[in-house]
Order: structure tokens, then C-alpha cells, then sequence
């Protein structure tokens, strides 16, 4: 559990540093969901070839929540799907690692950002590997504002009607859209029923707790009909930077002045922690 | 005389490609027609209704082709087109995914079902989308065929279908198919462009200009993306008079792209954009009714070819040069 702590302080250090060095980013929705890729790429849970992006046995992986795309950056770069030393064109004219996710780059497999689309085409991947007799899985990292689209529950009717069990959907449940509360926006509660009530297999864990984001995704039904899975994890938004964490003013908001350091020496903190 | 539905066209070109190819899908927002049922008989797993839900259709659809799937969905054209316009666009156009629209209600052919209803927006819609190729066949037997042509592309398509059915316009050759559109009647005065439904409007009216005296060529321009160009750069250079019919908005149709088509061909044709108005037709729309309005039916097409044809043809002497003419 420690190396995959270490791993996560890791990862958001290099999403600070990413951003700081291209002075953009969506820094605070990328933290939000760092334990969760951990475990989705680290802790077991997704089968990928970093060597072989096109494997086709490959799960498949979407990040629905694509403004959060400096978190799958710095996992897919530690994987070895690129070399990490790209990760400084973030942002720049002509680099395959844009401000949102783009199949340019290996390791995404389609592009995302526009929010609501990501559950949907899940969904068809889910079904088309059952329909081929395949054992991967989709699985699809969603934002809670992005539970506002009305197309997110057209999606999850049609994968809980067609008992998608090789479908995983994790909520990245931060409480914050993009200047405000989901619940002051259009509130979400009770959302954890609005998923039992169109079928969906519910796990409420702390988004922030590896070892129990890796039960909550455990034992996932490959290649077998059931009820399609949503893990909705509990995290903080900003999560790791304390003047950033729950914040409605940080949402793609960069440290100025004494704030960077200030983060820096959070971020060092933490990862020295766990070392 | 009613020809072959260009529903049961597609569906049987479908068909048959589904009984070779278990990888093919055909996804629909609960909208019925009977090949479709037929198909569900003998192909259930591979027939699904997503329910009234399109922007879910089109990214299931993608998600389908993304695992190495064929898929179309059907559903009704003003639905599956604006509803969910952000999917095609990123989840189907982005990726260049082998997802084909079919979609049927072309023009006014849900004229009496209101503005809801009404398929005369998506043309230019459908052009704007990078990497989507758009057809809108005139019969039957042109839609099925381009089922073939679409599904041998593996990428981003959409199918016009209208409700009427027509006898065939004439044969299709491969090369046809190819080109994206054919000539249908030839003549020297004017050249008559005309898309889907409005194709049979302007072989009848080329007939009756024909017997005062204006020899028009009719095209029929099936395939509206990419365009048709080898085919009708040649024909806009030549022709003194241009005409394009469509049962579509004046913005971004037929019409749209043969401005633009002309304009980079630098000729100077007289130009007559013949279409419905950019407006919302509200209430019970009559499509006859409407398209004599418009000017689009073939009593309206004949006028503009005795007008336009004859007095260009007066004041030209033997065949008239293409750009000599500088329009008021």
C-alpha cells in the first residue's frame, strides 16, 4: 500500500509541475481523482500493455472527466506509454498532450472533454467485447458535475438494461462543478439511490483510500453478464494543496506568487511522507 | 408509380452485409420500419433499441465501432442529426469510426407532423462535420446502393432517406456511384442540380422546358460530401445557367455548395438557388403545397428555365460562353 501512496504523492507532484511549467491546467480536478487512476493503472485493476497500446486484449479506458487529464498524463508517462521527458511539451503548440485528452497520444483511447460522452461510449465498448466473446473490460473515470448531462443516464439505462457487468464507472464524487457546489447548482443527492434505481451495482468508498477503492473494484465480471458497476468515491477536490482543496475557486485557477512554492512544498511534503 | 422504399432498400443492403458479417450493428432510437424487423428476426443480438435516447445511440454506436464494429443507427433524420450533433462530431467524426446514419424524413416529407419533424436543416449541418460523408439518394435503388459504398469506406457516413418512392431515375453505374452523382437528361442552356426528392421534380421540368425550347442537363447529386466535384466542375464551366433544386433550407444545402463550388471554379454562370426559406415552417405543412410556395416544384423549376434559359440564350448567340456574364 505504501508504494502505491508513494506512487499517488508522486503523481500529483508531477501534475503541479506539469502545469506549472506549461502555466495552465486543470490542476485541482486532476487531484481530485489521483487514487483512483492509481488504482485503476497500479493497483491491479486494469490489464494494458504500455509496449503495445493497441493490444487488443487491452482494457479500455476513458477518461469521461477529460479536463482532468494532467492525472492520466502523469500515470501513463510513468507507465512507459510515453517518455516522461514529453510531458514538458503539455499544452504547447503541436504536442500530442493537449489540454484535454486526444488518441494522438498512446495509452487515450478517444478524445474527451466535452462532458456526458464518456459512459455512452463505454457502454458500446462493454458491449461490443461481450458480443465478441472477450474478457476486457471498459472502465470510464466520470466527474459528479458531469452527472449533470442528461446523457450520462441515458447511458446508464442502457448498460444496466443490457446488464453490462464488464462496465466500470468510478465517480469522481468532489462536490464541486466548476464555480460551485453540484449540490447548489442542480443538486445530485440522493445520488447514490439514482444509481441503484437503473441497476447499477453502487460502491461508496473514500475516493482517497487505495485499499478501498481496490475492494470497491475488485472481482469485476469479466466477459459474464450482470449489473454494470459504479464505484461513487468520496474526494476532495484540490485534494493535496490545502489552500486549493474543496475550494470553489479552484477549478483551472493557477498558483500565482508565494502560492507556488507554497504547493511545491506540499506536494515534496507529502511524497517525502511516504517514502 | 411507386418504386422500391428506400427504408427497405437500405435494410435489405444492410441485410445482407449482416449475414456475412456478425461484427455489423444497426442501433435505433425506437423507430420501426419493416427491413429493420426483418433483420431483427434473423440477427437479434446484432438489431438493438437504445430507446428514445440519441445522444446515447451515437456514443454506444462509437464505442460499438471503436471495438471493430459496422453500426448504423436509424431513427428519424430531424432527431438523429441535431439531438445529438456533439456526438457525431467528436465520439463518431473525431475518430473517423465506421458509424453510418440513416436517417429517414427528408425535406418535408413529415410535412404534415410540424417543425419537429421537419429534415431540412441537417444538410448543412451534416456537411460541417469533418470527415462525414453525406448522401442524399433520389430512389430506392440509389440508397441502397450507397449503403455498399458507405459500409466498404469504414468511416463516418449519414443516409438521407425520404419518405416517398420513387420508380428509379435511371441506372447507376459504378462509376456513378462512384463520382457521387449522375447526368440525367443533357442539354446546352441550362444546367439543373438538383438533391434527393427534387431530383424527379427536375427531370419533369427539364421535360416541359424542353418543349419551349431550353435544353437543360439534370444532374442528380446523390452524394453531397465530399462533392461531386469530377463530375460538376466540368458541367459549371460549360453551362450558362445554373439551377440548384433541394427540399431544404436556403443555408447550407445544395445550393450552399454549388455557390461555393462555383466560386472556386471562378465562373460566372447566371445562379438560381432554388429551396425552401430559411425559416420554421409551423403547423401542418402540405409538402405539395410548400413546394409550389418555394418555387421548388417542377411548375417552379420550369419557370425559372423559361425565364433565365431563354433570356440568356437570346442574348447570347450559338452556345453561350460559362463566366462571360457579369450579373447585376
Amino acid at each position: 500500500m505504501d508504494a502505491l501512496e508513494q506512487k499517488a504523492a508522486a503523481v500529483r507532484l508531477q501534475v503541479m509541475e506539469t502545469a506549472l511549467a506549461a502555466g495552465k491546467g486543470h490542476v485541482p480536478p486532476a487531484f481530485s481523482w489521483v487514487e483512483i487512476g492509481v488504482t485503476l493503472f497500479h493497483g491491479g485493476v486494469l490489464r494494458v500493455r504500455p509496449g503495445d497500446p493497441a493490444w487488443l486484449a487491452r482494457d479500455r479506458f476513458i477518461l469521461s472527466k477529460g479536463h482532468g487529464c494532467l492525472t492520466l498524463y502523469a500515470l501513463l508517462a510513468d507507465l512507459g506509454f510515453f517518455p516522461s521527458s514529453e510531458l514538458a511539451t503539455f499544452a504547447r503548440d503541436g504536442s500530442r498532450i493537449a489540454g484535454h485528452p486526444d488518441p494522438l497520444l498512446p495509452g487515450v483511447e478517444v478524445v474527451s472533454g466535452s462532458l456526458g460522452h464518456g459512459l455512452g461510449l463505454a457502454a458500446g465498448l462493454a458491449l461490443s467485447a461481450r458480443h465478441e466473446g472477450a474478457e476486457w473490460i471498459a472502465a470510464t473515470v466520470l466527474g459528479d458535475g458531469e452527472c449533470h448531462e442528461g446523457s450520462i443516464w441515458e447511458a446508464a439505462a442502457f448498460a444496466s438494461h443490457h446488464r453490462l457487468g464488464n462496465l466500470l464507472a468510478i465517480v469522481d464524487r468532489n462536490r464541486l462543478g466548476a464555480t460551485t457546489s453540484t449540490e447548489r447548482s442542480s443538486a445530485l443527492e440522493p445520488f447514490a439511490d439514482r444509481w441503484r434505481a437503473v441497476g447499477w451495482d453502487v460502491r461508496e468508498v473514500d475516493g482517497h483510500d487505495i485499499g478501498a477503492l481496490q475492494t470497491a473494484c475488485d472481482d469485476l465480471p469479466r466477459g459474464r453478464s450482470g449489473p454494470p458497476r459504479v464505484v461513487i468515491a468520496e474526494t476532495i477536490k484540490g485534494k493535496g494543496v490545502s489552500f486549493m482543496e474543496s475550494s470553489e475557486s479552484w477549478h483551472h485557477r493557477m498558483p500565482r506568487g508565494s502560492e507556488i512554492d507554497e504547493a511545491r512544498s506540499q506536494l515534496v511534503h507529502a511524497l517525502e511522507g511516504v517514502s | 408509380m411507386a418504386g422500391l422504399d428506400p427504408r427497405d432498400a437500405v435494410f435489405d443492403a444492410i441485410a445482407q452485409r449482416a449475414a456475412q458479417d456478425p461484427r455489423v450493428f444497426v442501433l435505433t432510437n425506437d423507430m420501426g420500419a419493416l427491413g429493420l424487423d426483418a433483420l431483427r428476426a434473423t440477427r437479434p443480438a446484432q438489431v438493438i433499441n437504445v430507446g428514445i435516447a440519441e445522444q446515447n445511440m451515437i456514443s454506444v454506436a462509437a464505442g460499438l465501432a471503436l471495438g471493430g464494429n459496422l453500426v448504423f443507427t436509424y431513427g428519424i433524420l430531424s432527431h438523429v442529426t441535431a439531438r445529438c450533433y456533439e456526438q457525431l462530431r467528436l465520439d463518431v467524426c473525431a475518430h473517423r469510426l465506421p458509424v453510418i446514419g440513416l436517417g429517414v424524413g427528408s425535406g418535408l416529407s413529415y410535412g404534415a407532423d410540424g417543425p419537429t419533424h421537419h429534415g431540412i436543416y441537417d444538410i448543412g449541418l451534416l456537411r460541417a462535420l469533418p470527415g462525414m460523408t453525406v448522401y442524399n439518394p433520389a430512389d430506392g435503388m440509389t440508397a441502397g446502393a450507397v449503403v455498399y459504398e458507405a459500409a466498404a469506406a469504414r468511416g463516418p457516413a449519414f443516409i438521407r432517406m425520404d419518405k416517398e418512392a420513387p420508380e428509379p431515375h435511371a441506372t447507376l453505374s459504378a462509376a456513378e456511384l462512384g463520382a457521387g452523382a449522375r447526368v440525367l437528361a443533357t442539354g446546352k442552356d441550362a444546367l439543373v442540380i438538383a438533391t434527393g426528392c427534387s431530383v424527379g421534380r427536375a427531370v419533369t421540368a427539364a421535360a416541359h422546358a424542353r418543349d419551349s425550347g431550353v435544353d437543360a442537363t439534370v444532374v442528380d447529386c446523390f452524394r453531397l460530401k465530399p462533392v461531386p466535384e469530377s463530375l460538376l466542375r466540368p458541367l459549371l464551366r460549360a453551362a450558362p445557367l445554373v439551377v440548384t433544386v433541394e427540399e431544404h433550407s436556403s443555408v447550407g444545402g445544395l445550393g450552399s455548395l454549388v455557390a461555393e463550388l462555383i466560386a472556386d471554379e471562378g465562373v460566372n454562370p447566371t445562379f438560381r438557388r432554388l429551396s425552401l426559406n430559411d425559416d420554421v415552417y409551423l403547423g401542418a405543412t402540405g409538402r405539395a403545397g410548400a413546394e409550389r410556395v418555394a418555387g421548388i416544384d417542377a411548375a417552379g423549376i420550369v419557370r425559372v428555365l423559361q425565364a433565365d434559359g431563354s433570356a440568356r440564350r437570346d442574348r447570347t448567340p450559338g452556345m453561350a460562353r460559362a463566366g462571360t456574364e457579369v450579373r447585376a
